[in-house]
């Protein structure tokens, strides 16, 4: 065992240590504390070291050895007791030489060792604060961490939202809540006179409308000055850099997360498939606590294992081939047809709320909201829908899950886009639809017919309010977020319905009504809902994507999604552990997959398109917002920096994002990321022939050891 | 110690922060896990050896397979019959903890997996591996022609120097390439 040094390395080892002591003592030193089978001997040295060093750099070197064998012994493999002793002695050598340090050396050492135990003070207090742990334990240790990997990526976009939250929070709306010209000042702060009556109905509060249009939810509140307040915040430039700081937070954040899950696994560093061993040493799940889950965690390892073998040995089913492959091309088109149409009846659903708006003037509740209701509708059933579609297919199970995910994937995301499209097209329409200026003087030049001139002057005010209101209301950014929102809430209340409708009820009526019943209900249909881990995980990312599309115009829908996920985890974390049973058939979903980070990666990066195509083609409303009045949203920069850095400054800038500059930069960034895919190709190659020397490296050992043991034997002999 | 079982010294506590994987409050609650198994009459929880089968009653390990391989492994007793102390029961908390190391836990690993404690995993460790996976009843284990054909899969894949058996740096190799290890 590893336990027991192999005395004879140990002794071998700590002779030549004697010998190469003075030339290459540091460096071996730092390598050895990583190779187990050296520390017997480096107990001995360390023995030796203490007579002998007394020049100040190599103490400092010693300390700082024995301190690096103090931070990492807890990853040694060793028993309590021997992790003890070492630790005693580094201490030890540790405290006797430090007193013989320099000043500057001593001051260094003990800066180090504060900030240690500020860090474990502060590792420790940080853990407290990880919420919902308790809970999601709970889960593990009843279903596996399959289920968990579901709440605990919950649980981490619900961190991504809150920074989201605190960076659209402290720098756009508290200034402007703060210092910006408060509601009812301008004109984009007013509730216009005709609807002001209505201002305060439940129809215009769900619609959004009212105060909630005019208000720091959405875009159009706030203000165009350049600077507010006493200290000159500048709010339009402020607004601009926190939308885009939105997307590159979440960008970077999740790379990272994606490149330090891909650092634990090595698996996308080789194509190497261990299938049988991982299922074989990786099979038990450590986390299961309760007897029903291992009973089903150990049937499904069997099932595993057998399917595995029956892989191997390719066994075929029996089903005759013309007929499956036909089914599946019938699958297929069903699953096309149902995704073409979904796209279809979005895109009408949208124009046609658009041709209400203008022509009735009054709204039943149904037409306000059909757009949202119709794709939260479509995303419950849809998918579902395809699970059905996906038994004609008699794929094998994990097969068949991958093409679920993919078509589900397919769905939300075209869903989102037809709807964001659609939006645009109203959006153009919008926005490039000429200010009425013209009617006032219309009407002065009415005269002969009106004989009153207070008639008139109503007349004109009236004309003139028209003017207005057809301005306020072409507040093109606003009515998106409107929509976004709209989508985000009614997307809640779907998800809560289904959840005690579907999953909830069904737990009822297996429960109570199997005495009832002529079959046991609760081991045939119905039964007991299974989590459906796959579908929910792409739930939180059609989710999270709607929030990333509609963040620029409307900086608190980050702090709604907040809100939304908190009571998402209760409700679901509930409904987990009271209406659904533990998988029987379990497929891998593990926390460190990368899987899900990529497709919301993917989504990030869809999300992210219309909202650029937006800032670059459309001109903002010329009445609202903090971009009123300029061409284009993305020339508050240029104006900053003509106007506030010195002059050398935009010249800078200018050369930069020419041309001449940023085409070479491209081509070497192709050209790096050519070198560093060849390196990773020879990298594997290596890999490859380092294994085939592994095994020549051993036939030569056993064909020398045969031949040594067939010449002794001859010489024995003679 | 104190009169009360179940205060632990401020410096055995730090000592054990340093050593081990776990927070101070996990280190406190597996104190009181621990001396809740102590019987009644001992004082001194530190010292204490708690025999295998009491350990192998509480809910986490009683559904766990390799729970006596797991006694086993981590138990420093001289008689090797599996007893844990708390130091014990410390190591065995902060190896299955989320912040262990892939090498302490694909170490502890290899260990458990090593029925015959000979350094490697052979034929028969893997074959009494997959029996306990699998649970030990008639119908549920598998035949010796599959149990054959597994196992000679598993060595084709894992043994690099082809001897036969996979030692401590091959199932490393094989591990650390799984991407559900670690959790």
């Amino acid at each position: 065992m590893s336990l027991v040094t192999p005395p004879v390395d140990g002794s071998r080892s700590s002779s030549a240590a004697r010998r190469h002591r003075s030339v290459r003592k540091s460096s071996r030193r730092i390598f050895s504390s990583y190779q187990d089978h050296q520390q017997g001997s480096s107990d001995d040295e360390d023995k030796e070291e203490r007579v002998d060093s007394n020049d100040p750099e190599e103490l400092f070197q010693n300390i700082q050895f024995q301190k690096e064998i103090i931070a990492n012994i807890r990853s040694r493999p060793w028993p309590m007791r021997r992790k003890l002793k070492v630790l005693k002695q580094a201490r030890e050598i540790v405290l006797k030489y430090e007193g013989r340090l320099t000043r500057t050396r001593g001051y260094q050492t003990a800066g180090a060792d504060l900030l240690k135990k500020i860090s474990r003070l502060l590792y420790n207090v940080v853990v407290l604060f990880i919420p919902w742990e308790v809970r999601i334990k709970k889960i593990e240790s009843h279903f596996g961490s399959g289920v968990a990997s579901y709440f605990i990526f919950l649980r981490w976009l619900f961190g991504i939202n809150i920074v989201l939250t605190i960076m659209t929070g402290a720098f756009v709306v508290l200034p402007e809540l703060l210092a910006g010209a408060p509601f009812g000042t301008t004109r984009s702060k007013t509730i216009p006179k005709e609807h002001m009556a209505s201002a305060q109905d439940l129809d215009t509060i769900w619609s959004l409308g009212g105060y909630l249009q005019y208000s720091v939810l959405f875009y159009g509140y706030y203000g165009r000055v350049r600077k507010i307040g006493s200290a000159g915040y500048r709010l339009p430039l402020a607004y601009f850099l926190v939308g885009m700081a939105v997307f590159a937070y979440s960008f970077i954040i999740l790379l990272r997360k994606m490149a330090r899950n891909s650092r634990l696994s090595l698996a996308s560093a080789s194509d190497e498939n261990f299938t049988f061993c991982w299922r074989v040493f990786c099979a038990w799940d450590y986390l299961i606590g309760n007897p029903e889950a291992a009973e089903s965690k150990g049937a499904a390892i069997v099932n595993n294992i057998r399917e595995a073998i029956v892989e191997e040995q390719q066994k075929k089913r029996e089903t005759s081939l013309a007929v499956l492959i036909s089914l599946r091309i019938l699958a297929n088109i069903l699953v096309l047809l149902s995704l073409a149409g979904s796209i279809y009846i979005i895109y009408f659903v949208v124009d046609r709320s658009q041709k209400l708006e203008q022509e009735k003037p009054e709204l039943t509740l149904w037409e306000k909201n059909e757009v949202s209701v119709v794709v939260s509708l479509i995303t419950m059933i849809a998918p579902s829908a395809f699970e059905l579609v996906a038994q004609l297919e008699m794929y094998h199970p994990r097969t068949s899950l991958r093409f679920q995910l993919a078509r589900v994937l397919v769905l939300y995301l075209g869903n989102l886009y037809s709807l964001i499209i659609a939006l645009l097209d109203k959006v153009n329409i919008m926005s490039s639809s000429i200010p009425w200026v013209t009617s006032p003087i219309v009407c002065l030049q009415l005269p002969p017919s009106l004989s009153n001139w207070s008639d008139s002057s109503s007349f004109l005010m009236a004309a003139f309010e028209k003017t207005n209101r057809s301005q306020q209301d072409q507040c093109w950014e606003t009515y998106v977020g409107q929509e976004m929102l709209k989508l985000s809430i009614i997307d809640m209340i779907f998800t809560v319905a289904s959840i005690l409708l579907i999953d909830f009820i069904r737990g009822l009526v297996v429960r109570y009504l199997s005495d009832c019943c002529c079959w046991d209900l609760e081991s045939k249909f119905p039964e007991y809902g299974e989590f459906k881990i796959a579908e929910n995980v792409l739930h939180l990312i059609y989710n999270q994507g709607m929030i990333w599309m509609g963040a620029f115009f409307s900086p608190c829908l980050p702090a709604f999604n907040v809100l939304k996920l908190i009571g998402l985890m209760y409700l679901r974390s509930w409904a987990v552990l009271t209406c659904n049973v533990p998988h029987q058939q379990v497929f891998r979903a593990s926390r460190s997959n990368n899987f899900y980070l990529a497709m919301l990666l993917f989504m990030l990066f869809l999300c992210m398109l219309p909202t650029i195509f937006a800032i670059a083609r459309y001109k903002p409303s010329q009445h609202c917002g903090p971009f009123s009045g300029q061409e284009k949203i993305y020339d508050i920069i240029s104006e900053t920096v003509a106007s506030d850095f010195p002059l050398w400054f935009s010249k800078v800038m200018s050369y930069v994002s020419s041309p001449v500059v940023v085409l070479p930069a491209v081509l070497l960034l192709f050209m790096l990321i050519y070198y560093l895919q060849a390196i990773a190709r020879s990298l594997k190659f290596t890999n490859n022939q380092l294994r085939l020397q592994l095994q020549t490296v051993r036939f030569s050992r056993e064909c020398l050891e045969s031949v040594s043991r067939c010449s002794s034997l001859f010489f024995h002999r003679n | 110690m104190g009169t009360t079982a179940s205060q632990l010294d401020k410096g055995m506590l730090s000592e054990y922060q340093e050593l081990t994987f776990l927070t101070k409050q996990e280190i406190l609650l597996a104190y009181k896990r621990f001396s809740e198994l102590l019987p009644k009459e001992e004082t001194n929880g530190l010292s204490y050896r708690i025999p295998m089968n009491a350990i192998l009653e509480l809910p986490e390990l009683k559904t766990n397979p390799f729970n006596k391989r797991i006694c086993m492994v981590f138990s420093t007793s001289d008689s090797h019959d599996g007893s844990l102390s708390f130091d014990d029961f410390l190591d065995l908390l902060s190896a299955f903890s989320d912040s262990a190391t892939l090498e302490i836990k694909s170490h502890y690993a290899f260990r458990i997996f090593d029925f015959d404690d000979d350094g490697t995993l052979g034929r028969q460790d893997l074959e009494k591996l997959v029996n306990c996976l699998t649970g030990g009843t008639v119908d549920t284990s598998l035949t010796p022609e599959e149990m054959k054909q597994l196992i000679d899969n598993i060595l084709e894949e894992s043994d690099i120097d082809k001897d036969g058996t996979v030692n401590l740096s091959e199932f490393q190799h094989v591990i650390s390439r799984s991407p559900d290890f670690v959790s």
